[in-house]
């Protein structure tokens, strides 16, 4: 049932009932984490809250995903991706993010729900790659540059296949 | 009362101490026992304090969960035992259930849209949960083909309509050809009739004429009896001519005969010469008189020939005249036997484009019945039905007892005045729709 962190540098693997769940202020700073996350990323909730979220966050990722990511969630979109994270002991693991703008009783946007599950390992072999492009292009362009450029790259890729980002990763993780 | 005993057993180690300072005998040990009683309170109420504490922000959380707002979570209750791993019981409970209204909420913003891609992702969630979404994934699937089936049926009803309408318009047309129709046949009956009247007209006439033609034959024929008969008395005359120039012949011989004989008598006989000669011019006028007669007789008798030629030419002229209007009287009694046919023909034909305008006036009724019908169920506003139903209830007793029956059938579908299923509707349009 719980996911077991291999070595370290080793990635770890969620289950197919394993629900990460984490909530953040409108700054990225946590204010939830639940047993889940805390588990598999190795961190103790004194750890996490009120921290950034990008606490987390793997070298692997391009910058550009996650300016993507707060671009949708500023329009009030929901986001999808594939998120590479780190684990307290150096370790990473994969998981399917998905993240929505949480609303007060009065309407106003008032933090961010991310719901991670376990992903497709097949959507990994097609990401990764991708992603790699990505951190190639942003590492040619200066910091202010990078994500632009990173991110016209993910977007003449999915002009070529004819198909939104949304489609794109929703089709890799049922595939 | 609880607290109030609390308060005083509390106490008891402290006046335990006061008493035994009054009394002077205060010991080491005594402290000691009291300082570990105080110490262990202090940690029991401040334990007791964060116990509290928690269960009054879990108290806050489900309050605020029952309000409507799942967002709020129990945190930092690390250590604090029961109170704690409730915490994070209520925490994971409240994870489930928003995730899941989540994922409802987000999935129906798009479906509201008409995006169907959009599934809820039931990963993760236990039991009840991810079940009721997986339903709702196959209901999103309903709703989808639901909208392509009700695009489609939209599309069809737009298609039945503009045929609706243009098959209206035909069969009113064609209501109009055949009302033409009739009257062209109307105007074929009276051709027909006039016809029938002139030939009759004509039949009396050409027997009229036949018999006129019939005595003036018998005429023709009588004068050619007559004109044979006259001509057998001329062979009679022309005998007895040749008969009074043989006796004219034998007078002059005996008047020749008595000249010689009176010569010889001389004188004697010079008076009789005398007679004789005077017989003898006698014979001779006769004979001339017989000839002159012959020769009036032979002119005579031409004339009849050719009298007796032309009745016979004429005899047979109007022999075949005769005939040939026969031939006519034939014609024209089967000229009028064909314009009485015709006439009844006509009547039959009158009689069946009759029924056919009714028919097609009974179609074009139906139509509009269904029409209406059909204008009621698709379109919720339907000011100008009340018109219309009247149009219709005036209508409806030009015709038969389904046409009316359907009338009435619309119109208290129409007025709402029974309440009819659309499943029993169409089985009652069903019913009158059949064929008796």
């Amino acid at each position: 049932m719980l996911a077991q962190p291999l070595s370290n540098c080793s990635e770890v693997l969620l289950n197919g009932d394993d629900l990460i769940i984490s909530k953040t202020d409108l700054k990225g700073r946590i204010t939830y984490a639940n047993r889940t996350f805390m588990r598999v990323a190795g961190f103790g909730e004194e750890d996490l809250l009120h921290k950034p979220h990008n606490l987390i966050r793997h070298p692997d990722m391009p910058k550009g995903v996650f300016k993507f990511l707060w671009e949708e969630l500023r329009q009030g979109h929901e986001f999808f991706g594939f998120v590479k994270n780190y684990t307290a002991d150096g370790g990473f693991y994969w998981v399917f993010a998905n993240i929505t703008p949480d609303f007060d009783a009065q309407g106003n946007v008032q933090g961010y729900f991310s719901v991670r599950r376990r992903p497709n390992p097949d959507a990994i072999k097609v990401i990764e790659p991708i992603y790699q492009k990505m951190n190639e292009i942003e590492q040619r362009h200066s910091p202010v540059e990078a994500c632009k450029h990173s991110l016209a790259f993910l977007n003449q890729l999915l002009e070529g296949k004819q198909i939104s980002y949304e489609r794109f990763v929703m089709q890799l993780q049922s595939r | 009362m609880a607290r109030t005993l609390f308060i005083l057993v509390s106490l008891l180690p402290c006046s335990l101490l006061v008493i035994s300072f009054v009394r002077e005998s205060f010991s080491l040990e005594l402290l000691l026992v009291a300082s570990v009683f105080y110490l262990s309170l202090f940690w029991y109420l401040h334990r007791h304090a964060r116990h509290k504490q928690t269960l009054a922000s879990l108290t806050e959380v489900l309050n605020r969960a029952a309000s409507g707002e799942l967002h709020h979570r129990a945190t930092h209750t690390k250590e604090y035992g029961v109170a704690g791993e409730m915490a994070w019981a209520v925490n994971e409970l409240l994870d489930f259930v928003e995730t899941y209204f989540k994922e409802v909420k987000l999935c129906f913003i798009r479906v509201n849209k008409q995006d169907f891609s959009r599934e809820a992702k039931a990963t993760g969630l236990p039991g009840d949960f991810s079940e009721s979404l997986e339903s709702i994934n196959q209901a999103i699937l309903a709703i989808k083909e639901n909208l392509s089936f009700t695009e489609q049926n939209s599309l069809t009803s737009q298609i039945h309509d503009i045929n609706l309408q243009s098959l209206r318009a035909d069969l009113f047309h064609s209501e109009s050809d055949v009302r033409s129709i009739q009257a062209d046949i109307a105007d074929v009956d009276q051709i027909a009739k006039e016809n029938s009247e002139v030939a009759k007209e004509s039949s009396a006439s050409i027997k009229q004429m036949s018999a006129n033609l019939h005595q003036s034959t018998e005429q023709i024929t009588l004068l050619q009896r007559k004109t044979e008969a006259l001509s057998e008395a001329s062979e009679a005359v022309f005998k007895a001519l040749n008969l009074i120039g043989d006796i004219a012949d034998q007078t002059n011989l005996l008047a020749l005969n008595a000249s010689v004989e009176a010569a010889r008598a001389g004188e004697a006989g010079r008076g009789f010469a005398v007679v004789a000669d005077e017989v003898k011019k006698l014979s001779n006028r006769t004979k001339d008189t017989a000839a002159e007669v012959h020769s009036v007789l032979g002119s005579l008798n031409q004339q009849v020939d050719s009298i007796r030629e032309a009745t016979s030419s004429s005899s047979a002229l109007s022999f075949e005249v005769t005939e040939q209007l026969d031939d006519f009287l034939q014609l024209f009694n089967s000229l009028e036997l064909s314009s009485a046919q015709t006439s009844d023909k006509v009547a039959l034909v009158v009689d069946h484009a009759d029924s056919a305008v009714e028919r097609i006036a009974q179609v074009i009724f139906k139509q509009n019945v269904y029409a209406l019908l059909e204008e009621k169920i698709t379109r919720s506003e339907c000011s100008g039905l009340e018109v219309q139903m009247e149009e219709i209830r005036a209508k409806a007793e030009e015709f038969s007892g389904a046409c009316q029956s359907l009338a009435d059938l619309a119109i208290q579908y129409v007025a709402a005045e029974a309440s009819i299923s659309g499943d029993a509707l169409v089985d009652k349009l069903r019913r009158l729709d059949q064929p008796v």
